[in-house]
């Protein structure tokens, strides 16, 4: 019994499951650096278009640019009113649509494709994602559900109450189930239409180590004495809605966290400041967040893009904009000032955007630490952003994945074929025998003795061959059964077997290539010459019929 | 079953109206007129009233004359007329704005004017949807359901639409009398600000928005800028309004939830109309394309703006 394949996204929240996952399941995973790696570690997993048909994808690859102008054309006969701010803006739309589109559709048909290609198999089990908004996701999914798989996302990020309802790209659950951390992520997706029966609430296994770490335990960061702060600094995307204001609404809230910290060091100059940028602004920004702090008169001791687990527990305080650092550093015991910003409770000190307000609430959380109504104020913080925060997410998300997989609808008697075709493609001759191990079709017994016969298990190979022969397999299945014979020497048996071939097939270039070699082998080279060559012009890559060619003419 | 339009503009007629009446007034009877009790005050009257609907054909003409013969010599008459489009008079069909003040002038009545109803039958937005009308009102419907965009689409009639030309609506309240003109409500700017602030933060009322810009208001150059009017909100009333649900406000943070939902609306009619299984997949991209789009014209068309 073959084990069934689970679908992982790697983002944060999923990357703590999957040791526990690959005890149960082979993990399938978008990227064939990935698997390799997770192999390299000894966990069991493929890269996701392993099972994919190599025509089909073609087919795709060759359908996939026509399609721009087909949608196109379909969007000009469409009512739509292209209009923002007062005017029509219906070619700058079509533009910007036409360039979406040109981008995006040949990866979309084929994430659909190995998505049918993965559920064809029969054996996948789940769907895990860290995002489920994405185009890739989106279309995975759509293809899985089709198959009947369940899906689940694990979600990573503040939900904040400040994002528009029913206009905002992850307002809406596009897998079956979502794990969420707390009650506050709960609401959040109850208040946008999400059903109750959705939503569970596991905690987020990402924080799992956080909420068993004590902030002693952490390895030191080697800053002289003095209460450390640490401002993060956020990073926004090109494509924002409004990114001006966005982007001066940011500035201004870390102008005020370093107003803040500069202020503070007036009268605590033994405060240490470290900078954090985000970790996705490129190292290349690092110079510039550096000579503003100093401009602010908040010189930076550091800036630190290491181990962020280790800052934040041996902070005394954090400043940051919205981000799961808060949630972070508060589950480490570690306080926060929000510039601008108010988390659920109030654990986290919110503080207008001015260096005054900031400096203040640094000043109050500095007495924070240690103290026990700070303790009460953060499990009940933790409690809202994470549930029972006890470490376990891990495990009951793993039990919530299981219950999940066992609801899967599983198919019918499933065509292996197809995904075995595919893997042959592919060269793994293993997983094509393990495939087709209980399938008595021709095909199936003609492609599962070709497997074998590559895998250089001829006595295996050779009763398979003859099994699909008389199953009614057709000329592969003989030319396969004539070169087997061809190699232990019966040699008789061996060319009547190759001359069925090459007569149900005239165009089998392994049956005229077996041909020739056996009349070479008996000496009349007039003959096999012609034989060879026949079989070269069929296919010009076989080795077998241009080596024994470049030997009868040695 | 009328729209939810068709019913809040019906109110507005019949509060327009029965503000006018009287305890002596007449009022017309008017077969599936707005929805007012006919009154048989003794001729000569202070107020005739007649609730008949202007687009239902009838002879206008001559119902207005009947009134003018019940009319006090200083009394007041008052009736809808189609807004929009002038109209030819005829004698058995709609009844015309120009038709009806060529009566009331003919007759020494001084005319006052409250347009209403924007997206009325006779509203230019209404029939410059064309193709797209019964897609466009169906979805104006559905965002009426919600009570704050009834409540901030009852705003946007009372002071905005009031200020617009008559041509520009679908209906107008026309109020003629020889005497003294009474007063009609006059469309308040502050009032206005002051009502939609705490509305601008309430999301389906900011979808409703998104709506009305993108797909009533721009697309025929409409010429009015929704996100430039974001900029007008009262900062300090915000902050005060917003602090109170533990939230801070930021100059232009009204024009950045326009934007989201606007955007967003652009995607999600592309996914609409591609009609197409793998579009409906590019949501994210979509968004993410027309919030660059966006982003790219307000960088042109709208000046920086100072968060602070």
């Amino acid at each position: 019994m073959q084990r069934p394949l689970i679908f992982v996204s790697c983002g944060a929240p999923v990357v703590p499951l999957l040791a526990g996952l690959a005890t149960r399941y082979v993990l399938v995973v978008p990227d064939g650096g990935i698997a390799e790696q997770l192999r390299a570690g000894g966990i069991d997993a493929v890269p996701w278009q392993q099972f994919t048909d190599p025509a089909r994808v073609a087919a795709i690859r060759e359908r996939a640019p026509r399609l721009p102008d087909a949608l196109l054309a379909r969007l000009d006969a469409a009512d739509v009113g292209w209009g923002f701010a007062g005017r029509g803006r219906g070619e700058a739309c079509r533009n910007a649509i036409r360039e979406v589109l040109e981008r995006t559709l040949a990866t979309q048909l084929l994430v659909g494709e190995i998505g049918r290609s993965l559920a064809a198999t029969g054996r996948l089990a789940a769907v895990v994602l860290h995002e489920d908004v994405t185009p890739p996701a989106r279309a995975l999914l759509a293809a899985t559900r089709d198959a009947g798989v369940p899906s689940l996302h694990l979600p990573h990020g503040v939900y904040a109450r400040e994002r528009l309802v029913g206009a905002d790209v992850h307002g809406t659950l596009h897998a079956d189930v979502v794990a969420v951390g707390g009650c506050m992520q709960r609401e959040w997706f109850l208040s946008r239409g999400v059903a109750a029966d959705r939503i569970v609430v596991t905690g987020n296994p990402a924080w799992d180590r956080l909420c068993m770490l004590s902030r002693h335990d952490a390895p030191p960061i080697g800053l002289p004495p003095g209460p450390v702060v640490t401002v993060a600094a956020s990073w926004i995307g090109a494509d924002s809605a409004h990114r001006q204001h966005v982007e001066a609404l940011h500035d201004a809230m870390m102008a005020a966290a370093l107003d803040g910290v500069a202020r503070l060091r007036a009268t605590v100059p033994s405060l240490r400041l470290v900078l954090r940028p985000h970790p996705s602004a490129p190292a290349s920004s690092d110079a510039s967040l550096m000579t503003r702090a100093a401009a602010a008169g908040a010189v930076p001791d550091r800036i630190e893009r290491g181990d962020g687990v280790a800052l934040l527990a041996r902070s005394d305080a954090l400043v940051t904009l919205p981000s799961t650092l808060a949630i972070e550093a508060i589950l480490l015991g570690t306080p926060v000032v929000a510039p601008g910003f108010a988390y659920d409770g109030d654990a986290v000190r919110s503080a207008d955007r001015d260096g005054a307000s900031v400096a203040a609430a640094l000043e109050a959380s500095l007495g924070d630490v240690g103290s026990s109504a700070f303790a009460l104020r953060c499990a009940t913080f933790a409690t809202r952003y994470n549930g029972p925060s006890d470490g376990g997410a891990g495990e009951r998300v793993l039990a919530l994945i299981d219950a999940l997989a066992a609801r899967a609808v599983r198919p019918g008697p499933v065509d292996a074929l197809a995904p075995a075709r595919a893997l042959a493609a592919g060269g793994h001759w293993d997983e094509v025998v393990a495939a087709l191990q209980d399938d008595v079709r021709p095909d199936a017994l003609a492609l599962c003795a070709e497997a074998l016969a590559r895998l250089g298990r001829p006595t295996e190979a050779e009763p398979c061959f003859r099994r699909a022969v008389a199953a009614g397999a057709g000329a592969e299945a003989r030319a396969g059964l004539g070169l087997l014979l061809l190699e232990r020497g019966a040699h008789a048996e061996a060319e009547a077997v190759l001359a069925q071939a090459a007569d149900i097939d005239p165009s089998s270039d392994l049956a005229w290539c077996g041909l020739g070699v056996l009349a070479a082998l008996r000496g009349d080279r007039d003959g096999a010459v012609p034989l060879l060559r026949r079989a070269l012009a069929i296919n010009p890559a076989n080795p077998d019929a241009r080596g024994a060619l470049d030997a009868l003419a040695g | 079953m009328s729209s939810r339009w068709a019913r809040l503009a019906e109110r507005r007629a019949t509060a327009l109206l029965g503000a006018l009446q009287t305890p002596s007034a007449r009022v017309l009877d008017a077969l599936g007129g707005f929805p007012l009790e006919a009154a048989s005050g003794a001729a000569p009257c202070d107020v005739v009233i007649d609730p008949a609907r202007p687009e239902q054909p009838d002879d206008h003409g001559a119902r207005l004359r009947a009134m003018i013969a019940d009319c006090a010599p200083d009394g007041t008459l008052a009736l809808v007329a189609c807004g929009g489009p002038a109209q030819p008079a005829s004698p058995c069909g709609p009844r015309s704005l120009g038709a009806t003040r060529a009566i009331l002038d003919a007759h020494g009545f001084t005319v006052a004017l409250l347009p209403f109803d924007v997206l009325g039958p006779c509203a230019p937005l209404r029939l410059g949807l064309g193709v797209r009308r019964e897609r466009v009102l169906a979805e104006l419907d559905a965002h009426l359901a919600a009570s704050s965009v009834r409540r901030a689409a009852r705003l946007v009639e009372a002071h905005l639409v009031a200020g617009l030309a008559p041509e520009e609506t679908g209906r107008v309240l026309v109020v003629g009398t020889r005497g003294r003109v009474p007063l009609l409500p006059v469309p308040d700017r502050a009032v206005f600000a002051a009502g939609m602030l705490p509305l601008l933060h309430d999301d389906a009322v900011m979808r409703w928005l998104a709506f009305v810009d993108t797909e009533l208001l721009s697309p025929v150059g409409a010429g009015i800028g929704l996100l430039a009017a974001m900029r007008d909100v009262d900062g300090t009333a915000a902050q005060t309004l917003l602090q109170a649900r533990g939230r801070w406000w930021a100059r232009d943070l009204e024009v950045q939830r326009l934007v989201e939902a606007s955007a967003h609306r652009l995607a999600c009619r592309t996914i609409a109309a591609l009609d197409d299984p793998v579009a409906a997949t590019l949501e994210y991209e979509l968004v993410s394309a027309m919030n660059a789009l966006a982003n790219r014209w307000l960088a042109d068309e709208l000046p920086p703006c100072n968060v602070r």
